[in-house]
Parts: structure tokens; sequence; C-alpha cells
């Protein structure tokens, strides 16, 4: 079910009725998608919500259990951990989104090169992406980060760079399936160039797998950005769900809400993004099957 | 089949070429000398050491020339040295292969066992109460971090109900508490692991349970009269489980990384904790060694795995 022109307003009314018909019908997709607001909504306005700083040490007793004053209790620092949830859910997203939208681009550019010229370019382009999906993502992401430098950014640019193959594949495969369609003849026929075509034609009609695509690698984004923090290889400058649970290491079999929270944090985002993710390949893609993971 | 295995081990080659130069790259093009890490770990470390520690890995030499060095180290099965650990980076990382082996190896088990299991029961019956359980099982599979199940699994099992420990040395608790300890203390870090790969092998499972079992030799079968748990056990099933030992060769590097988290939770000795330590003392040598190791073993598995494959699904035409 392809976008149509953001110009076309009443077509774009009448394609987001469709799509939402669609979407509703699948109730874990709704609830991902509820949920998923409501966080973005926390990490907006995580400084209203919280009484104390993410990084403030010394706002109550150290491994102090869930009371009124700390909703989920402190570390062992004295910190509040109610506010490094709700702040970590700002971290969390930023790096979920930000690396997503790097592998698409990446994953688009290369997958809609390969499935419109084919032959030698797409048998070359699909070895080196066998070569991503054979290396131990995680592992490299963990030596990388270590060697050059924790930060945010870093982190972001190793995940999109690491994770492009799966976007890739889906849209080499939607490139492959368009390319021989009438209108990309009828383009061909009036002289556009294969630049036009790839990036005006085809990519337009293509652009609702990645958005697919992209909710899935953002959940899988943040997952790995957990288990960086969760070595101690995140940005130390920031408080996020990955870092809590490396704090938490030494002392959650005396203090189960210092893991509790955090780690409760990551499932369900994660959860709901995979949710919204099926949600969307139902409404958007509804002759295809579901897409494989990992 | 020997044109397939001759054509399939050459184009494995040049993948596992290329993964070397990868690995070579980037720690060549990380900031910071690896020859100041080395020395960082002895006290009162004279320049006429670190030179000598710069020939003897060969660092002083052109990039190029380092390069073809270490091809030709790597294929005689020599990754250098560590200083830390005093030993060739080789016999360390064998000597803790085993424990992480160990962990990997018998949370596929588990998985493997469960995921069929309840994949066949789903398939035979979509939408039923088992399908559903499916579902969810699949669903928190892909989306827990395996690390922080691990912790709450502590919390429940071993500080709350204590019922199992908290994990441990396995290998040293065979020698000590007997089976019944041991199983006991595998138990968690077990569990942890195998979430994952249970809920990639059920999902498999089922899809082609589902496939099989509205195939035309089904129906045949059926109609042959034979009994319905014979048809569906003998007949569906055989077929259904071959792709689950794709999916468990396709996702091994991701398992291993699953197991260094895991280990890390339970205080296990292997190679994730290796990894993370030498992380923190900069110890080139074992990182890179890891590193190959890793993903060489990754591309060698799944080369086996495809001949295996095609060895056990006669259907599979060689070209």
């Amino acid at each position: 079910m392809p976008f149509p022109r953001l110009r076309d307003v009443p077509r774009l009314a009448a394609w987001v009725r469709v799509f939402w018909r669609r979407y509703k019908k699948n109730k874990g997709g709704v609830v991902g998608l509820l949920f998923l607001l409501f966080l973005a909504v926390t990490a907006v306005l995580a400084d209203v919500i919280t009484v104390y700083g993410p990084m403030e040490p010394g706002a109550g007793r150290m491994l102090q259990p869930p009371s009124m004053q700390f909703l989920m209790g402190t570390d062992n620092l004295a910190r509040d951990i109610f506010s490094g949830v709700v702040h970590g859910a700002r971290v969390s997203l930023v790096i979920g989104f930000a690396a997503a939208l790097t592998s698409l681009l990446l994953g688009g550019l290369i997958g809609s090169i390969s499935g419109y010229f084919g032959g030698r370019i797409d048998d070359i382009l699909m070895r080196v992406c066998e070569l991503f999906q054979s290396m131990p993502r995680f592992l490299y992401a963990l030596v990388i980060v270590v060697f050059f430098g924790n930060t945010i950014w870093n982190v972001v640019v190793v995940i999109g760079i690491l994770s492009w193959p799966r976007s890739g594949r889906m849209v080499r495969a939607e490139f492959l399936r368009l390319r021989e369609s009438d209108f990309v003849i009828a383009a061909r026929a009036i002289g556009m160039g294969s630049a036009g075509i790839i990036f005006r034609q085809i990519l337009p009609n293509a652009l609702h797998i990645l958005l697919v695509a992209g909710s899935l690698d953002v959940g899988a984004a943040i997952l790995t950005e957990a288990g960086l923090s969760f070595l101690g290889a995140g940005d130390p400058n920031l408080m996020s769900w990955g870092r809590m649970l490396y704090n938490a290491q030494r002392f959650f079999r005396r203090a189960w809400w210092f893991s509790l929270f955090p780690g409760l944090a990551i499932f369900l985002t994660v959860l709901s993004l995979n949710l919204v993710g099926d949600g969307l390949n139902d409404a958007l893609n509804p002759k295809l099957k579901r897409v494989q993971r990992q | 089949m020997w044109a397939y295995t001759v054509r399939r081990l050459l184009q494995a080659i040049p993948l596992i070429l290329l993964i070397l130069v990868i690995n070579f790259v980037i720690l060549h093009v990380a900031p910071g000398d690896p020859v100041s890490f080395f020395v960082q770990g002895g006290t009162g470390a004279t320049p006429e050491f670190v030179e000598e520690i710069r020939k003897q890995f060969g660092l002083d030499k052109p990039v190029g020339l380092q390069l073809a060095i270490f091809l030709k180290n790597v294929v005689r099965g020599n990754l250098g040295y560590s200083l830390y650990y005093q030993e060739s980076v080789s016999r360390v990382i064998w000597e803790r292969m085993p424990v992480t082996f160990l962990l990997v190896g018998l949370s596929t088990l588990f998985a493997s066992i469960v995921g069929i299991t309840l994949g066949a029961f789903s398939g035979k019956r979509p939408y039923s109460t088992v399908d559903r359980i499916n579902t969810v099982v699949a669903v928190f599979g892909y989306s827990i971090p395996v690390f922080w199940f691990g912790q709450m699994l502590i919390i429940l099992f071993a500080i709350y109900l204590k019922v199992l420990p908290t994990g441990g040395v396995p290998i040293a608790a065979l020698g000590r508490g007997g089976l019944v300890d041991w199983c006991r203390s595998l138990a968690l870090p077990v569990i942890a692991l195998g979430v994952v790969q249970l809920a990639l092998i059920a999902r498999i499972t089922r899809a082609n349970m589902l496939e099989i079992l509205g195939s035309d030799y089904i129906t045949a079968a059926r109609a042959k009269g034979l009994r319905e748990s014979i048809v569906t056990f003998k007949h569906a099933l055989r077929n259904a489980i071959l792709p689950v030992v794709t999916v468990i060769s396709v996702n091994f590097g991701f398992f291993l990384t699953g197991a260094m988290l895991v280990e890390t939770v339970f205080a296990w000795p292997g190679l994730g904790r290796m990894m993370l330590d030498s992380l923190l003392r900069r110890d080139y040598p074992v990182l890179m060694g890891l590193l190959i190791v890793m993903s060489v073993g990754v591309i060698i598995l799944n080369l086996l795995t495809d001949l295996l494959y095609a060895y056990l699904d006669p259907r599979i035409v060689y070209t």
C-alpha cells in the first residue's frame, strides 16, 4: 500500500483512512502505538515530571525501596531511579530512532541500487550484505565503540552501519518486483535517467517497506544500545536504561527495584515497537508474509 | 555433491579474508598506540622495552607489510601473544571456549526441545490455546534484554524462592557437588539465554508445520488411513524441523554475543567475561583474536550447515 504524494491532500486523507481501518484490526499494534505515544510524551516532559535530576546524588538515602517520595526507589548513590527511567526514555528513543534512520538511509540506497541495476552490481552488493549479516553485530559494535570513543553519536553510527542488511534486502526485493512495471517502462520511454527513475518513480512506491523495516530496526537498536551500556560501553555522560542496569549489576541481589524498572522500560518499549512493526506490516503489506526477525 | 561442496568452500574463503582485513583495519584505524597499552600494565617500562614490543608485534613495519604478517600468522593459527595473560592468545581463547560453548550448547538444546514441541502443537492447531502461548512466548523472546531477564531470574528463583543457585563456576561445581548440583547451577543461565532461541525456533517450526500439513503428501498419508499421530509426528514434523538447523546456524553469532551478556550477569568465566576484561585493559591481541575466532567461526558454521542441509534433505539440488 504505497504512500500518495503529500501535496495531494484528498488522496492523502483517503490513504490515512484506509490505513487506520486496516491498522486498528491489529489490537497489539494499537496498544504498542499508545505505549510509544505515552513514552514520547514522558521523554519530552521529563524535566517537568521528575522532582530530582537523574544524575543528582544524594536525593534520598542509598538503596531505598520504592515509596511515595521515590516511586521506583533509589540507587547505590542515592539517586532517584524514577527520574533515571524517565530521562532514560529520551536517550533510548533518540538512539533508537537515529540509528534506525542511519540504517534505513544506507539500506534504502544500497537496496535500491542493487534491485534496480541487478546483474554484477547486485551480485557484489549482495555479497557485501552477506558479509555484514555474518558478522556478530553486537561484538563489532562493542569493539568499535570502545576503541573510537563511547559518545552517543558513535553508538548511533555504529549500530546504524551494522544493521542495514535487513532493510537493504527488503527494499531490493521491492525494486526487483517494481522495476519492470508499466510506470517504470513509461518513465524510461520518455527518457528519464536511472537516478530519476530510482528516486522519483520507484522509491516513493517502496517507502512503506522502509517504514515496516524501520520500526523493527528501532527496537533492535534500543536492545543493542542497552547491551553496550550494560557492559559499561555506553555514553558515560547520559543516564540510559542500559547504564542503570550496569550500575545495578552489583546491587540487584539486595535491591530488586534497582534493575526491575529500567529493564522493564526497555522490555516494554521494544515490545511495543515490535507490535507496531507487525501492525504496520499487516496494514501496509497485507499480501506479504511477516518479516523475518534478526 | 562434490562440486557443490567445493563451490561453497571457494565462496567462503574470500568472505573469511575480507573479515580478517576488516578486523585489521578496525584495530589500526582506532586512535591510540597499541604498544602503550601493552606496556601500561607493567611498571617502569623503559623505551627499549617499548621498542622491543613494537618489533615483536611487527608494529614498526609499514601497514601493508603488517597486514601480510597478520594474515600469515592467522592462517598458521598464531593470533599473537597477550602480555597480560603471559600466554599465546590462541591458548587463552582455547582454555575458555568450553565454558562458553557449554552455555550456548545447552541453551540451544533447551530451546530446540521446548521450541519444537511448542511450534509443532501450535502449527497443528492454529489459534488454539497452545498457539496463543506460542505467540506470547515469541513476542516476549524478541523483545526482552537477555541480561535483564537473567537478573530477574536470579531475583525470583535464587533470592526470593531460594530454589536455585545464582550461577557460579560450572565445571568446578561438577567436581564438588555432583550432577544434580551442576544441573541446578546451570538452569538459570541456560533459560536466560535460551529464551531468544526458543522464540525463533517455535515460530519457524509453527510456520513450517502449517505449510506442510496442507501439502499433498500429508493428504495422501491420511487417505491411506494412517493414524493422525503418525501423520503429524512422523510425516510432517520430520520435515518441519529441518529449517530449525538453519535458524540455529544463521543466528549463532547472535547467540554467542548473547552468551557474553549472560556470562556477565551470572559471573561465568567464559569468553564473554574475558572479552570484557580485555576491552578494559586494551589487550589488543586478545580482542583481535576473539573477533577473528568468533566471526570466522560463524562463517565456517554456516558453511557446514549448508553442506549438512544438502545432505539431510535430498530435495535440494546441488547446482
